[in-house]
């Protein structure tokens, strides 16, 4: 990974996708001892442990049991807590309706099955850089984060 | 005019050359201006004297009716009338010489040639100086013509008059001339209201221009007819389709003074027209939807195992893992690529189901049979036995065996697969009607009933927690369902909710085989081959039953089928064929028995089955069918035996 490891902004990335086949894949690409990473099994469980670990990066499948990987999409970004979380949408729905909607909804990269591990490896380390360009604020003072807000 | 015979033509030509009319009397001149007049009048005029004797006769009267002056005077008038006509002549000359006047009337005449000819005459008495009646003068007219003409108009009018389209005329400037029944009926405005009026009353308001338009083209130099489809609105304010067709009127010099329109009421024909092709083009969509549905649906669930596939792939490819990392990714590959494999093959199975291309090959078979091979081919789960309860005996089936297979295999995998904490799984069967209802019953998870309809459609999977550990394609159901469809029997799902298991069950059709129906009967499991011994037994004038295993060719030997002949398998599903011909040879069958088989035996094995009642062992290659035929054939006729 490009950065050395920072304790205080120690990255997450949480794999949420219902097929154990595609956790795997995903987890064996992009293990690292740059960040930790976590998986969930459906929407629902995907939606407890983001509130829990507040991840840094969000892996998400779209068609998954309990709450589709949209809705989860829309509960981060309606959540503040969440902003600087990315979102990268891993899904087999692979239409040009489908990417423009996941787009729309907030996500930062929209990428279809089947994919390349390599190509997955280069995507999530720049969403990890804009997370990491985003809590410089953050660490320093929340309360200038709000001031920056209001300048942007 | 004198009365006695007046020979028009020889005073004419005497007049004529001789060219002085000054030195003729004035009354002299009068009478030959007279004669002159007649001889050129374009009428018959005809002199006749008081007893009907012709004493005049113009060229015009020769025109009329072929005969000439020569021919007709002196002669009675009464030739010239039909003889059904002929009281008229006393009943008319009666009238005149009594002083009536002028008679004016319409009859009929015959002509030289003998057909007859409608003229309009007028009667009048000729008098002399003293005024006294010396004789009649007839002047006639064919009015043939006119008369047909006459005809064809009050026809015409009769025809435009109950037409039930409305026919209207009207000038150029489009005030009505003309109104018909049908204008009454379509429009709703009396004759009387619309004679003298303008059309434009039943021009809706938004086509303003129209009729100009339609009089306008009208009189473009070759336009003769137009056709169009419009709208007018009726009395009631009610706005209807009319199919209107516009033609130009001409008065007899040819020009145009007026239009006539012929306009049907198209309304509900359109409306037809219309709802016939939105039901048309939402059956098209439908079917266009359910294709996209389905090519989405694969396209998707083929990503899934192809990104693993791939992925691992390229991670193995591109980076070092430990032993045990590599094999847990090899696995995950080799199952992902089955369950690919998996995927192709249903949805080819349900493309070809669909497509009405899957060929069943129905034969008749013991159900019961199917059921125990189905369960041993399920194999053992301890944790989920498969136990049944049938019948001793059911009704045959008329059914393709390997598609109930994968129909009765489809389920116990399914009940087994949905019991993840185990249960047994129950198999019954039942006479239901003309039909046999399997059942499969399983301790599982159940269905919640929200989601029974929709189980048997083409890639629908249950969505719950407890589930999405269990691998599907989504497609085992609906093979199922398209699979009994296809025999004629229907698929069912009950479950009482979730936790308390789920039955799927299917029926098929009964079928009875009466005894007398079989020349021959094969037990052949393979049905390409089977197909290939029947078609050449049938080709000889032999019927067939094919049965695809040995209990259900015993059944029906049980139930009274006499073949003469027995063409057996030896490898069979179940009962294997040795046993089989042994018991038929025990049963002391007196029919030729051949065995056709791909094994290859000892000679001790041969003689063991010849001992047991086998007429003969062909080994299963190329042309077996036609030796075995011809085998069979030989055995059967005695002549053939005798050699």
């Amino acid at each position: 990974m490009g950065s050395p490891p920072d304790n205080q902004t120690k990255a997450t990335v949480l794999i949420a996708d219902d097929e154990s086949s595609m956790r795997l894949l995903v987890h064996a690409t992009i293990q690292s001892n740059d960040y930790q990473v976590v998986e969930a099994a459906d929407g629902i469980e995907a939606w407890t442990m983001i509130q829990e670990y507040k991840p840094s990066l969000v892996l998400l499948d779209i068609q998954m049991p309990g709450r589709n990987g949209l809705e989860v999409l829309k509960l981060i970004k309606s959540d503040p807590s969440l902003k600087a979380t990315r979102v990268i949408l891993l899904t087999a729905k692979a239409l040009a309706s489908d990417v423009e909607i996941g787009m729309r909804a907030g996500a930062d990269l929209y990428l279809t099955k089947p994919f390349s591990p390599l190509d997955l490896l280069t995507r999530v380390d720049e969403a990890l850089n804009r997370w990491r360009s985003m809590q410089q604020p953050v660490r320093n003072s929340p309360a200038r984060l709000a001031s920056t807000d209001l300048v942007a | 005019m004198t009365g006695g015979v007046v020979q028009i033509a020889p005073t004419f030509d005497e007049v004529e050359p001789t060219g002085v009319p000054e030195r003729r009397s004035t009354d002299q001149r009068q009478l030959l201006l007279a004669a002159m007049l007649v001889a050129s009048s374009d009428d018959a005029i005809i002199g006749e004297d008081p007893q009907s004797v012709i004493t005049t006769w113009n060229p015009a009267a020769q025109r009329l009716y072929g005969y000439s002056a020569e021919e007709v005077v002196g002669r009675n008038i009464a030739f010239l009338l039909p003889p059904d006509r002929i009281n008229e002549l006393d009943a008319v000359v009666g009238r005149v010489a009594k002083g009536a006047g002028a008679q004016h009337y319409e009859t009929k005449r015959v002509h030289k040639d003998g057909h007859l000819i409608e003229v309009g005459m007028t009667v009048s008495p000729i008098r002399d100086q003293s005024g006294a009646i010396v004789g009649t003068s007839t002047i006639q007219r064919d009015i043939t013509q006119r008369k047909q003409t006459d005809a064809v108009i009050v026809e015409m009018a009769a025809i435009v008059d109950s037409s039930n389209d409305a026919i209207i005329g009207k000038t150029l400037e489009g005030v009505i001339t003309t109104w018909n029944r049908g204008a009454e009926n379509i429009y709703g405005y009396t004759a009387d209201e619309m004679i003298g009026k303008s059309i434009s009353l039943i021009v809706p308001p938004d086509r303003p221009g129209e009729v100009a338009e339609i009089i306008a083209g009208m009189m473009v130099a070759d336009a003769r007819t137009k056709n169009f489809e419009t709208q007018r609105v009726c009395k009631d304010g009610r706005i209807i389709d009319v199919s209107l067709t516009v033609s130009p009127i001409r008065d007899s010099d040819g020009m145009i003074v007026g239009a006539s329109s012929v306009a049907r009421d198209v309304t509900e024909h359109n409306a037809m027209a219309a709802a016939l092709k939105a039901s048309e083009l939402r059956s098209l969509l439908a079917v266009s939807r359910a294709k996209d549905e389905m090519v989405s649906l694969v396209s998707h669930e083929l990503r899934t195992p192809l990104a693993s596939l791939l992925g691992f792939t390229e991670l193995l490819y591109s980076r070092d893992f430990s032993e045990e990392q590599r094999r847990q990714y090899l696995e995950v590959m080799l199952r992902e690529g089955r369950r690919l494999t998996d995927l192709i093959n249903d949805v080819l199975h349900i493309q070809r189901l669909e497509a009405g291309h899957q060929n069943l090959d129905l034969a008749p078979a013991d159900l019961n049979a199917l059921i125990r091979r189905a369960v041993t081919s399920a194999g053992e789960d301890i944790q989920r036995p498969i136990e049944v309860e049938l019948p001793e005996t059911l009704p045959l089936v008329m059914v393709d065996t390997d598609a109930v297979l994968q129909v009765l295999g489809n389920f116990m995998s399914n009940a087994r697969k949905y019991s993840p904490d185990g249960g047994a799984i129950l198999v019954t069967s039942q006479v239901v009607g003309d039909m046999v209802e399997i059942r499969v019953q399983d301790h599982g998870l159940g269905v919640p009933l929200a989601e029974l309809p929709k189980l048997f459609a083409t890639f629908y999977r249950v969505d719950s927690g407890d589930r999405r550990v269990i691998k599907g394609t989504g497609l085992g159901l609906s093979i199922n369902r398209r699979i009994v469809e296809a025999h004629g029997g229907q698929v069912a799902a009950y479950s009482e909710g979730p936790g308390h298991g789920s039955r799927f069950q299917f029926t098929l059709p009964t079928v009875r085989i009466g005894p007398e129906e079989a020349d021959v009967l094969i037990v052949e499991d393979d049905t390409g081959f089977a197909r290939l011994l029947q078609e050449q037994f049938v080709a000889r004038g032999m019927t067939t039953v094919r049965t695809a295993d040995a209990e259900t060719a015993e059944r029906l030997l049980r139930e009274g089928m006499k073949p003469r002949a027995v063409v057996a398998d030896l490898v069979l599903p179940g009962v294997q064929g040795e046993e089989f011909v042994t018991r038929l040879g025990v049963d002391g069958a007196a029919v030729p028995v051949l065995v056709l088989t791909v094994k290859n035996l000892a000679p001790a094995e041969i003689s063991a089955l010849e001992k047991a009642g086998v007429t003969a062992v062909l080994p299963k290659e190329a042309g077996a069918s036609q030796a075995a035929v011809s085998l069979i054939t030989e055995a059967l006729v005695p002549k053939a035996k005798s050699i």
